[in-house]
This record gives structure tokens, C-alpha cells and sequence, in this order.
């Protein structure tokens, strides 16, 4: 509802002091209660004529003035023509949107201060008489202000100054309690601060319900730095007559001070037996940030103008500090945590895998955030620091997060037991979760964890029933609930919530990662360069060493040749037979360094990457040898046809070529068989398998190492003793991995996988030449 | 042997490699004069008609082993190809290097021919005598490249 809406009191949906309860309280117009308390007496005055148009019904106590009669008045009833000169003289030129103390009168023997503001067009003068007692001087209240303005000044906290600031008002005002009330944002308040009698029961830690203090209330906070409230057991001092004659509304008392507070507020406080109040409003950046609250217990207390003034002086000075002190505050956190971040990227940096800094016994990671609890995963390996759930759970935790967290791979919450099904059976240690993703394909998240808090909310009454039925003449009526004594409210499943500073933290965490990702991933891709050169100077190295060796071994070859041709007649037996032995060791060694440099172009070229029908190359393979086959009468099974696999149809072609060759060789049975097999899984497994004779197991990586023979040259038709190692570089190059499996005397499998799919691989290095 | 044919160029540094072609050379009957260049500074001498280059004939065919000590055989390519008088002449890379690389990059540089030296010396005169078929008796040559008078032959 618009204000300007509920202007008029008859309208049954303006809720104000006549028809408010607790189910429309949040709406009650508690500016136009039209009363003001006793100890004031409020007159509505019409400009310039400074005629009266509503009076309070108090004027008759205070100044033996019915207010009845005072409608339609000069003001020259009350004033005398000093007064009203001066009155004259404070309110010209000016807009007075706020009260301003214009004067002080003495009537009747006692002391009053005048006050004035404007209000829709209209003036309204307030005079309050002073309490009893004298007004404190000026002079010692400034004095003792600059004192205490030098110790807030020097407090390091915010929550020192506070304590200072409700000692301070407690000393200037004599209150039983002062205490210093946060809002926190869920708009319930929490006692920060307290000073108090020694016996009063204290609240500090306290937390009072959003309903407690209900929105008008807080709306009027914002524009009054102070209320004062003398006698909670007041009798409200109506204006006369109610409505302004002129506009036919009720008075906006916003900025009375003395105003009739709402009937749901005075019943509260009678309910929390307090018997007077002052209330000053703090400010941070235009906002309520919460309240100096002053309560007295033993009696009315009326605080004088003076104090008050004092009182209010101190409210802003702390609302002024506050925001510095909270930065400072925040600062110094950030401060701490960018050091140890700092730290944690030293150490990421240094770290070899990086994620060894986070894992490693010095892990600063606890402490990096408030937790109880912090786990790293790396896959499906697990490390736990202080409280946290067990290996298994951290993997669910982890696997739900990958389906949750969504694209930042950054997740917050102090619920974790509602939002995760399961999760309830860790909500001991993790009620609360903050979780990031630091490496997505590597699947590196690091999470913290908070308990659950079932006993940490002390509130002052219990939050859910904050209002309680009265009877009144039969009718039921809500009231303020009129116990205060300390519940704790049972909390499942929920932990502290997460602040947004460490949020924050998480995302500085995440960014200094990917920059040391980011420089590791430089300095890959120079060991890449390194490597690539350091291949080439290799490639080069083998191209020389192989023509360098070639040229006098092919003299040899030739020399010997010729030799044996022009007089091999005239040699005898043994010399011709040694002549041909050095040709043929002058060849073998030919095929042994082109075998090398076979082996070392198959880790340098660039392989040929297509879907390829494997049943072709393994058709190929079996022309290319069929003089083999047919020879050794060896019988090709294939038992179901090959898939289709990505890869590069040379080199696979070359694989297929040395099994099937090794296989033919390798047979001493009298029906030989060799079968080529395959399993349909990703990566492809596929296997070519003999009836020959076998493998000792303690062979199984001797046969892969280049010219490691495990026969005599000549025996099982010889060969340069390169094809394995060849083999197994050529899968290698795939991505995949080839291994043996044999019974000495039975057969031999070779097994090796191949992808399916399209993949991606290094560039190899340009080949010189 | 002053047959005033012109002669086939052999680039060839070791001098067991020369004698082992030149032989296979002769086995195949191959009737043409025999050129040498040693190495690179000799190949520069020829290029330019220096002594003792200076009437020698232009060669029917270039035999050129990609490594000679000290320069790279390709560069030598390029430099065959580079000078107008010997532009046209075929040249037959001769060389122990069976490097796809190597392969490529002649041809890629206008090489003719790529034959790779087996160690066996009867495969390496089979080979020899086919080259000089394909060549002189299955391929046609360009014109005039037996049109220059001898001057003076080295072998």
C-alpha cells in the first residue's frame, strides 16, 4: 500500500494504533498515531499567521491550557512576543525538514525546549519539558565527547568500538542495559555489544526474530537518529481535534519526537519488562545497519535533551567509523588470505604435478577459508584434511557436482544435506559445502566443508512463535510472545553460511590456478619445442650416422664381391667361404641400420589418421605373405570380421604384417593356426594369436627391445630383430599400448588396443631434408 | 676413350663409390665419356667453365650423390638448376639415404630420377644397367645435348 494512500483514518484499510494487531502490524501508519507522549506537547501551526490548527491534549497538564481551546488560536497564547520573534526569526528561510532546537522557556517553574519542523506545508512545534533533575552543561558533555571520539578513533575492531560506544551511552545516561543490535540478512538482529547492571541478565549473543522489530519501525529508524521513549507505561496524549482542519488528514508525526509510539511496541517492551528506551539508529552507506538499544528496567527515566544530543552525536560519530573500520577490518583478511594465497600458488607453481601443492603435507588449505573439513580429488583419488566426510562419500559428492555445478564448476551452499540426496548421512561434517573445479578434464576439484550448526542460533524467544493470544473481554487478540528467556532453536542440515569474501577467496583460488596452468602449459610447450629439435638433431644424427656407416659397409659388400668374382677361382676353399661370410655379415649389418632408421622415422613422421576397414589391411597383409602361409601350411582363423578403426592404415598395416610374420615363423607344430580376434570396447582391443611356440613370461619385454633376439640369428628364419620394438612404437603412436600373453610351448597372444574414434594427436616434429 | 660423345656427369666424392659406378657403368656398355666432380668446389668449377672445366661438353645425363663431405647434395641440385647451360640436362640422384624425406624434397628440388645404392653390388649393376636403358635407349633427351664438340675429358 502507498502512504499517500492511507491518509484517511476512516479507511478500514489504513491500519493505524486503533485497529492494529499482529497480522497487519507490518502496515501499521505509526506516524499517524495523532498522539504524542505526555511529557510533550505538540501544536500544528499554520503559516505565517502562526495560528494553532491541532493541539495535544497535554498542553492543559503541561501549560494549564485546554487543548480544545487552543484550535483557532494565535500562537501569542503560548508565546510571549520575544518568544514568538524568536520563533519567527529560527523558522524563516528555513525548510526545517528535520527538528531543530529553536529555544528554551521556563513556565510554571519548569524548563522546556522548544523544537520546530515542517511537515506537508505546516509547522509543528514541539516542546518537551525537561526531566527533574539539571541539565547536564554543554561544555563537560563536549569535553567528554572529544575524549571518547579519540578512543574510538584508536579501536582496531568494529566490534571494540561498539563496546566503547553502549559503555559511553551508558555513562551519560544512566540506562540499566545499553546494548549495540546488528541486523543481519535475514533482517534478524543480533546483540553485539552489551553494557549493563551486574544483575540484569545479559543478551549479548542474543537473536531476535525479523518480526521483532517489524518494517514501519525500521522505516522509521532510517529518518530519526533518535527515539527516546521516557515511560513505556504512558498515556498517550491525543491531538485536538484529531484531524487538521485545514487538509481534513491526520498529522504526520514522522519526525515528532515525542510521538505515540505504536501499541504493538510499547506492549513488546512491557513484555520484555522494560520501562523506558532510548533508541539511536546506525548508519552504514545510508542504510540501517542496526541500533544502540537502551533499556531501563527499574523505573521511568527521562534522558534531557543535552544527553540525548550527546548520545546521538556518538551514533553518528560510529556510523561514520564504521564503514572504515569494516573495510580495514576486510582489508586485513584479504590481506592474510591473498599472503597465504600467495603462498599456495608458490607452492602449485614449485609442484610437480602443480596439484602436489595442494595435497602436500604443508596444504595451507584449511586455513585458506573458515572450515572444519577440505578434500582435494584428482580422479578418483582422494585427499582429506581435518573433518571431513570419508573417501566414498567425497567421490558422491564430487560426482553430484559434476552433474550441478554447472559451467564455472563453482559451488556454494549451507545445505548441502537438503540439495544433495544422501547427503544427510554426512551432515555432521558436511551441512555446509564450497566447492571449485580447478581442472575439468583432470577432474581436480577442491571442496570445504562446514558442520552442521544445530546449536549455535540463540534467540530470544523462540523465532517461530513470536506472538502469543490474549483474551480481552472475549476477544482473542495477538500479543508479543511474553517470554524472552534464551531458546536454541534446532537447526538441521544447515551450516554457517558462506561469506561473500570467501567466495570471493574461491575465485581467487580458481584464477591463480589456471595461471599456473597457464605458465606450466608455457613452459610445455617449450620442453615441446626443446624436444622437437632434440629430435630433429636425433633424426639428423641417425640419417648421417646410417650413410656414414652404409658408404664403407656397401665398399665391403662391393670390394668383397668383386674380389670373389675376379679370383675366386684361383682362392682356396676357406678363403672363398670367409670371402662370402664377410658379404653376407656386410649386409646384415645393412639391414640392422636400416631397421634402426625404420624405427626411428616411425616416431618422427606424421601419421595418416583415417577410419580405416581393418579387414582390408589384414587382407593385404595376408596376400603379401601368402607364399608364407602356403609354405608352412598355416591356416588364417578370423572368427568374426574386424571393425572399422581410426588410425593410419601404413602403419597398422606394418603391425598386422610383423605379428602375422612372427607367427608363421615362430611354429613348430604340424596343424599351425593363427587367429585374429577383437573385442568391442573403446579403445578396441584386437589380438593375433598362434599355436607356436611361446613366450617365456620372463621374456615378455625382452622381445620388445630393438635386435634383442631371443634365438639364434639363423634359427626360426632370422630377421633383423627391429619388428616388435617397431610394432610397439606404432601403436604407442596411436595412443594405444600392445602386450603379450603366451604358454611357452602352446601359443603366443598379441594383444594391442586402437581407438575407434578420431582423437587427438601431436603434430610430430618437421623432418629435416 | 675420345669417342666425342658427350659424357654423363658422376658427382661423387669417395673414390670406391666412383670406381664401383663407373665399372657398372662400363659393364652396361655404356659407351659415353665419364665426368667427375670430386665436390662441391669442383661442381662450382664446371658451373662456371672454369679450368679445368672449360671446353668440356655439355653432359648428356648428371649422376649426383646427394652427400658429398662438406655440402649438401641438394644445394648442389639447385645449383645445377640454376645455371642456364645445364638447365635441361636429367639428373639422377644416386644416393644411400632411402629417407622419404630425402625422396620427396629432390623431386620437390626437379631432380629426375632418386636411385637408392643397395649395399649388393650385383643388385646396384641391375640397377645401373636399367637406368642407362630407361635413359639412353626407352627415354627421349633434349636436343643438342649431343650437339657440343668435345673438348676435354677427364677419365
Amino acid at each position: 500500500m502507498a502512504p499517500d494512500a492511507g491518509r484517511k483514518a476512516a479507511d478500514p484499510a489504513v491500519v493505524t494504533a486503533a485497529n492494529v494487531d499482529l497480522t497487519n502490524c507490518d502496515r501499521e501508519m505509526i506516524q499517524l498515531s495523532g498522539a504524542v507522549q505526555p511529557h510533550c506537547a505538540l501544536l500544528v501551526i499554520e503559516e505565517p499567521s502562526l495560528r494553532i490548527l491541532q493541539a495535544s491534549a497535554s498542553t492543559e497538564p503541561l501549560f494549564g491550557l485546554a487543548a480544545e481551546s487552543l484550535a483557532g488560536q494565535p500562537l501569542s497564547v503560548l508565546l510571549d512576543a520575544g518568544e514568538e520573534a524568536e520563533l519567527r526569526a529560527g523558522t524563516a528561510d528555513r525548510p526545517l525538514e528535520a527538528p531543530v532546537h529553536l529555544m528554551r522557556l521556563e513556565r510554571n517553574g519548569e524548563r522546556f525546549h522548544l523544537f520546530a519542523h515542517r511537515i506537508d506545508g505546516f509547522l509543528m512545534l514541539e516542546l518537551e519539558r525537561s526531566p527533574g533533575e539539571a541539565d547536564r552543561p554543554l561544555q563537560d558533555l563536549y569535553a567528554e565527547l572529544r575524549n571518547h571520539l579519540a578512543k574510538l578513533q584508536q579501536t582496531p575492531t568494529l566490534e571494540a568500538s561498539l563496546q566503547l560506544v553502549v559503555q559511553q551511552v551508558r555513562q551519560f545516561t544512566g540506562f540499566d542495559r545499553v546494548l549495540a543490535y546488528r541486523f543481519l540478512p535475514d533482517l534478524s538482529g543480533q546483540v553485539v555489544a552489551e553494557a549493563k547492571t551486574e544483575e540484569a541478565e545479559p543478551y549479548l549473543g542474543l537473536r531476535y526474530p525479523a518480526s521483532d522489530i517489524p518494517a514501519p519501525a525500521r522505516r522509521l529508524f532510517s529518518m530519526l537518529w533518535l527515539r527516546h521513549l521516557p515511560d513505556v507505561n504512558y498515556t498517550p496524549s491525543p491531538l485536538e481535534p484529531q484531524l487538521n482542519p485545514v487538509t481534513g488528514q491526520p498529522a504526520d508525526l514522522s519526525c515528532v519526537a515525542g510521538r505515540s509510539v505504536s501499541v504493538m511496541y510499547s506492549r513488546y517492551l512491557r513484555n520484555m519488562g522494560v520501562r523506558a528506551t532510548m533508541v539511536i539508529t546506525l548508519l552504514k552507506e545510508d542504510k540501517v545497519w542496526g541500533l544502540i538499544s537502551c533499556m531501563h528496567h527499574s523505573g521511568r527515566r527521562h534522558i534531557p535533551y543535552d544527553v540525548r544530543v550527546a548520545c546521538e552525536f556518538l551514533g553518528h560519530m560510529v556510523s561514520l567509523l564504521m564503514a572504515a573500520k569494516e573495510e580495514n577490518e576486510e582489508k586485513a583478511r584479504m590481506l592474510a588470505l591473498r599472503e597465504r594465497l600467495g603462498r599456495l600458488t608458490d607452492r602449485l607453481g614449485k609442484g610437480d604435478p602443480f596439484y602436489q601443492g595442494l595435497i602436500g603435507e604443508e596444504s595451507e588449505l584449511l586455513s585458506l577459508l573458515d572450515a572444519d573439513g577440505a578434500a582435494v580429488t584428482i580422479g578418483p583419488s582422494v585427499h582429506r584434511f581435518g573433518n571431513c566426510p570419508d573417501d566414498e562419500q567425497v567421490r558422491r559428492i564430487v560426482a553430484w557436482l559434476e552433474m550441478t555445478a554447472g559451467e564455472e564448476g563453482v559451488y556454494c551452499t549451507s545445505g548441502l544435506s537438503v540439495e544433495m540426496e544422501g547427503a544427510k548421512a554426512f551432515r555432521d561434517t558436511a551441512s555446509g559445502l564450497l566447492a571449485v573445479c580447478l581442472a575439468k578434464a583432470a577432474k581436480i576439484w577442491v571442496l570445504w566443508f562446514r558442520p552442521e550448526v544445530s546449536q549455535t542460533v540463540v534467540w530470544a524467544g523462540n523465532p517461530a512463535k513470536p506472538v502469543e493470544t490474549e483474551s480481552v473481554d472475549g476477544e482473542v487478540r495477538l500479543t508479543p510472545r511474553g517470554s524472552f528467556a534464551a531458546w536454541k532453536e534446532e537447526v538441521t542440515g544447515r551450516a554457517r553460511e558462506w561469506t561473500s569474501y570467501e567466495i570471493r577467496t574461491m575465485g581467487l583460488l580458481r584464477q591463480s590456478v589456471s595461471e599456473v596452468i597457464a605458465r606450466r602449459s608455457e613452459e610445455m610447450l617449450w620442453l615441446n619445442r626443446e624436444l622437437r629439435i632434440s629430435n630433429i638433431e636425433l633424426d639428423s644424427f641417425a640419417y648421417a650416422a646410417s650413410h656414414d656407416l652404409k658408404e664403407p659397409l656397401r665398399g665391403i659388400h662391393n670390394f668383397s664381391t668383386l674380389v670373389l668374382r675376379q679370383s675366386g677361382e684361383l682362392m682356396d676353399p676357406d678363403s672363398r667361404a670367409r670371402m662370402k661370410v664377410i658379404r653376407k655379415l656386410a649386409q646384415r649389418m645393412d639391414e640392422l641400420i636400416e631397421a634402426l632408421l625404420h624405427y626411428s622415422r616411425i616416431g618422427r613422421t606424421p601419421m595418416q589418421f583415417r577410419k580405416t576397414d581393418l579387414n582390408q589391411l589384414l587382407e593385404d597383409t595376408r596376400e603379401m605373405l601368402s607364399g608364407r602361409f602356403e609354405e608352412t601350411k598355416t591356416e588364417l582363423r578370423v572368427p568374426r570380421p574386424l571393425p572399422v578403426a581410426f588410425c593410419d592404415p601404413v602403419r597398422i598395416r606394418e603391425v598386422f604384417a610383423n605379428l602375422l610374420s612372427n607367427a608363421l615363423k615362430f611354429n613348430d607344430k604340424g596343424a599351425r593356426w593363427i587367429e585374429v580376434g577383437w573385442q568391442d570396447s573403446d579403445p578396441l582391443r584386437i589380438w593375433v594369436e598362434d599355436n607356436g611356440i611361446g613366450i617365456e613370461p620372463a621374456q615378455y619385454e625382452n622381445i620388445f627391445r630393438i635386435f634383442r633376439r631371443l634365438h639364434g640369428r639363423d634359427e626360426w628364419g632370422g630377421g633383423s630383430g627391429a619388428g616388435l620394438t617397431i610394432v610397439r612404437r606404432i601403436v604407442e603412436r596411436h595412443g594405444g599400448e600392445i602386450r603379450v600373453e603366451s604358454r611357452p610351448g602352446e601359443g603366443t597372444r598379441f594383444l594391442f588396443t586402437l581407438s575407434q574414434q578420431a582423437h587427438e594427436t601431436v603434430p610430430p616434429p618437421e623432418v629435416p631434408f | 676413350m675420345n669417342t666425342g660423345l658427350p659424357p654423363v656427369l658422376l658427382v661423387e666424392d669417395s673414390d670406391e663409390d666412383f670406381e664401383i659406378t663407373v665399372g657398372a657403368l662400363r659393364l652396361a656398355n655404356m659407351r659415353h665419356p665419364i665426368l667427375r666432380c670430386a665436390n662441391g668446389n669442383d661442381v662450382e668449377k664446371l658451373l662456371g667453365r672454369e679450368a679445368p672445366f672449360e671446353h668440356v661438353l655439355c653432359p648428356v645425363l648428371i649422376l649426383l650423390d646427394l652427400n658429398l663431405g662438406g655440402t649438401n647434395g641438394r644445394d648442389l641440385l639447385a645449383r645445377f638448376r640454376e645455371t642456364e647451360w645445364l638447365r635441361t640436362v636429367p639428373i639422377t640422384i644416386l644416393t644411400t639415404s632411402s629417407n622419404p624425406a630425402d625422396i620427396r624434397k629432390c623431386y620437390a628440388s626437379h631432380a629426375n630420377t632418386y636411385l637408392v645404392k643397395p649395399v649388393d653390388l650385383e643388385r646396384f649393376e641391375i640397377m645401373i644397367q636399367n637406368w642407362i636403358t630407361f635413359w639412353f635407349d626407352t627415354a627421349s633427351l633434349p636436343v643438342g645435348a649431343r650437339g657440343d664438340r668435345s673438348a676435354a675429358f677427364r677419365y
